[in-house]
């Protein structure tokens, strides 16, 4: 992982390993650095208050803990972010009211298009 | 006129017959003298024709009687030794005697008196005693065995009948009456101890003040109000309904419509709990006057049983589309890092692991999946060659939580399914030995390991697949413990530890479902 | 088999008249205590029809007429004179009466 100041840090928070390395793989071929990936609530929070973000995609629920908290660090630092979760809209928490929704399972190509639209990149 | 000439012996018979006639009308004549005969009857033409001798009292006498053989009580009337000296038509069908063979008789013999007590007997003779008469009920015993309620009503006879002292008595069977009533009593002991019991609430109420007339136990019990607080009340005053206007409104429905329902109403207890009830409310007709029952239904218990429902239901989606997504993950690095020729093998083969977890899963009720379990189903193409060059050694009755079971079944599939193309199952000989166990020092910790041997000789790979990736960080990840991979020249081996905490569950213990907040 | 009463009684009255009612309770206290099973009373309402006065040649009622044993007799009165009823009947108090 290089360190390059230009490119924007992505933080993964997924409890699902084989989704937190798919994302990560979508990510870096999408040519974004990775701020850290976090499968519990306190380890994302831990790398969200170092402050080496600058985008985040969040599973919504971790292993049955609501990642509202996450959302609502990121939301304090403006860190912009996208939700993920196998729940349907009207099941969401309103913690992530604003954030951009995907419902898993979602296609690549939307990922990394929402990622792009909250990063303001190209 | 000349005299008829007769025979000595029609003038004995003649005379004898004239001799009875005058007997007759001697006897006749004394007996009127007594006072004993009520009418004479005299022949004419037409026949015999009575009339009657006592004048308007006799008269009044005949009506008197006629009266009493029309009227639908029965009576009779008995003279001081208890005989009866008179049955009206009513009695005769009462006690099933023509009067004939009634009268003369001792009341006693056609029915027998059966008293509540001793006491009651003796009562009813002293009043009869002192006042001339006695008003009540008591039970008559026929001789045909038939047990009737009667109504009774008894007055001296102080100077009828020939003046003979005696009693006469107007009877009513009530029995249809007091079995009604009986029924009525046990109906409505009933419906009291229905009302009583009832699991529901039930508030009577009358319409046209809207007030509570009255409440069941379980009613006072769910409000906290007692029953002398509901009695008298309205809707809105106990919190059932919001305000008056919504209480008209009701009422109003009601009457268009003889019932109306709510199926969820916020309902306020004294203590300021609130409570989610259903009500039904139905308008009745209790012998022409209108009146409201209430059934008020604790749904709290339902409505935590629905929500409990919607959370399964929304944890079953997550979980669908959870899988749903590795799956996709799993085409996308597949088509990634394998062999584009064998794309659809490969993720089929993928697919098919992860779905054998998955039924593990199930069947145990998402409580968790046991070490062994795994390795058996991950390692069903080589059933034939367990015990033999597929060997297996761990403790058994050891369960993998639900993260851990998905991590290390998918690792195991991968390490199985490289053997098999370029590893110890390759050939005909090679063996792998896969074992498990928990260790307690320095703190507690699940370890297990895949050994080949006498496979071909194994050179590392030159380029890391996603079978790797599989084995080595995503199996870490799930149990946030360590793999390490060595490619030996004897074989490949593998070996994972994670602390015990983050991969068994405790047995017996169920896997908790999700109850998190974000569900709501 | 129905045994033939000694005492074929007969008492005619005219509707529930007192004294045909206090005939009919006397004669009938009179039969039980003397005659016990060995006699029928049939009463006769004059009133209804009054033709069956003709036979027995009532003049005044109530009247009992004794139509077994031979020979017939009346006795005309509310049969309140119990001694007198057994004269009139030919039945000795202190007996049982034979057939």
């Amino acid at each position: 992982m290089t360190h390059d100041s230009q490119t924007p840090r992505v933080l993964i928070v997924e409890d699902e390993p084989m989704l937190a390395y798919a994302l990560e793989e979508l990510v870096i071929e999408a040519g974004f650095q990775i701020a850290g990936v976090a499968g519990k609530l306190d380890a994302a929070i831990e790398i969200i208050d170092r402050g080496v973000c600058d985008a985040a995609i969040l599973d919504a629920n971790l292993k049955g803990v609501s990642a509202g908290p996450a959302a609502e660090a990121l939301k304090a630092r403006g860190v912009p972010f996208i939700i993920l979760s196998g729940y349907s809209q009207d099941q969401r928490h309103m913690d992530f009211a604003g954030a951009i929704h995907l419902q898993k399972p979602c296609r690549p190509e939307r990922l990394i298009e929402a990622r792009r639209s909250i990063l303001l990149v190209p | 006129m000349k005299p008829k000439r007769l025979t000595k012996a029609a003038i004995f018979l003649e005379n004898q017959d004239l001799r009875a006639r005058l007997d007759d009308v001697e006897e006749m004549l004394r007996a009127i003298g007594r006072g004993e005969a009520d009418a004479l009857v005299i022949e004419n033409g037409a026949g015999p024709k009575v009339y009657t001798i006592e004048g308007d009292e006799a008269e009044a006498n005949r009506f008197r009687s006629d009266m009493l053989a029309m009227v639908s009580d029965a009576i009779v009337a008995v003279d001081d030794n208890e005989r009866i000296i008179y049955v009206n038509a009513a009695a005769e069908r009462l006690y099933g005697f023509p009067a004939s063979s009634a009268l003369g008789r001792k009341l006693a013999e056609i029915r027998t008196s059966h008293w509540p007590s001793p006491e009651a007997r003796e009562a009813a003779v002293a009043m009869f005693r002192d006042r001339g008469e006695w008003h009540g009920d008591h039970v008559h015993i026929l001789n045909d065995g038939r047990i009737i309620d009667i109504e009774s009503s008894s007055t001296k006879l102080r100077n009828g009948y020939g003046g003979l002292g005696g009693r006469l008595s107007v009877m009513r069977d009530v029995s249809a009456r007091k079995k009604h009533e009986t029924q009525v009593a046990i109906s409505e002991t009933r419906y009291r101890r229905l009302f009583e019991s009832a699991h529901d609430g039930i508030l009577i109420l009358n319409p046209g003040t809207r007030k509570i007339v009255d409440a069941n136990p379980f009613m006072t019990q769910m409000l906290g109000y007692s029953h002398a607080e509901l009695v008298g009340r309205e809707l809105f005053e106990i919190g059932l309904l919001k305000d008056e206007s919504a209480s008209q409104e009701m009422f109003q429905k009601l009457r268009a419509t003889r019932a109306v329902r709510y199926d969820n109403l916020p309902l306020e207890t004294r203590a300021g709990q609130h409570q989610d009830v259903e009500v039904v409310a139905n308008l009745y007709d209790e012998s022409g006057d209108p009146v409201i029952q209430c059934n008020i239904r604790d749904i709290t218990e339902r409505r935590r049983a629905e929500e409990h429902v919607k959370l399964l239901m929304a944890e079953v989606n997550h979980r669908a589309k959870n899988l749903l997504a590795v799956v996709q993950a799993f085409a996308h690095q597949t088509a990634k890092y394998g062999d584009p020729a064998n794309f659809t093998e490969q993720l089929s083969d993928r697919i098919d692991g992860l779905a054998a977890g998955q039924d593990l899963l199930v069947r145990n009720h998402w409580m968790g999946v046991d070490v062994a379990d795994l390795v058996e189903v991950q390692l069903a193409h080589f059933k034939d060659l367990i015990g033999t060059r597929v060997l297996i050694d761990g403790p058994p009755a050891l369960t993998l939580n639900m993260a851990a079971a998905q991590g290390i079944g998918m690792a195991l599939h991968e390490l199985a399914t490289n053997a098999a193309k370029y590893g110890a199952l390759s050939n005909r000989v090679g063996r792998v030995h896969i074992a498990w166990r928990v260790t307690d020092a320095p703190k507690p910790t699940f370890s297990m390991s895949w050994q080949e041997s006498g496979g071909p000789v194994v050179a590392p790979p030159t380029r890391k697949g996603f079978g790797q990736i599989v084995i080595g960080r995503m199996a870490e990840a799930s149990v946030e413990g360590r793999a390490e991979m060595a490619f030996r020249p004897s074989g490949l081996s593998w070996d994972l530890s994670a602390s015990v905490e983050n991969t068994l569950v405790s047995t017996g213990s169920r896997v908790q479902m999700r109850t998190g907040n974000d569900a709501r | 088999m129905s045994i033939v009463p000694a005492f074929k009684l007969r008492l005619y009255i005219a509707g529930h008249t007192a004294k045909s009612v206090a005939a009919f309770a006397n004669l009938h206290r009179i039969c039980e205590t003397h005659l016990a099973g060995q006699y029928t009373i049939e009463v006769i309402d004059l009133r209804e029809p009054p033709q069956l006065a003709v036979g027995d040649q009532i003049l005044a009622v109530p009247t009992l007429v004794r139509c077994l044993s031979e020979p017939i007799k009346k006795i005309i009165g509310d049969l309140s004179n119990e001694a007198r009823v057994l004269v009139g009947l030919d039945i000795k108090p202190s007996t049982q009466a034979t057939a």
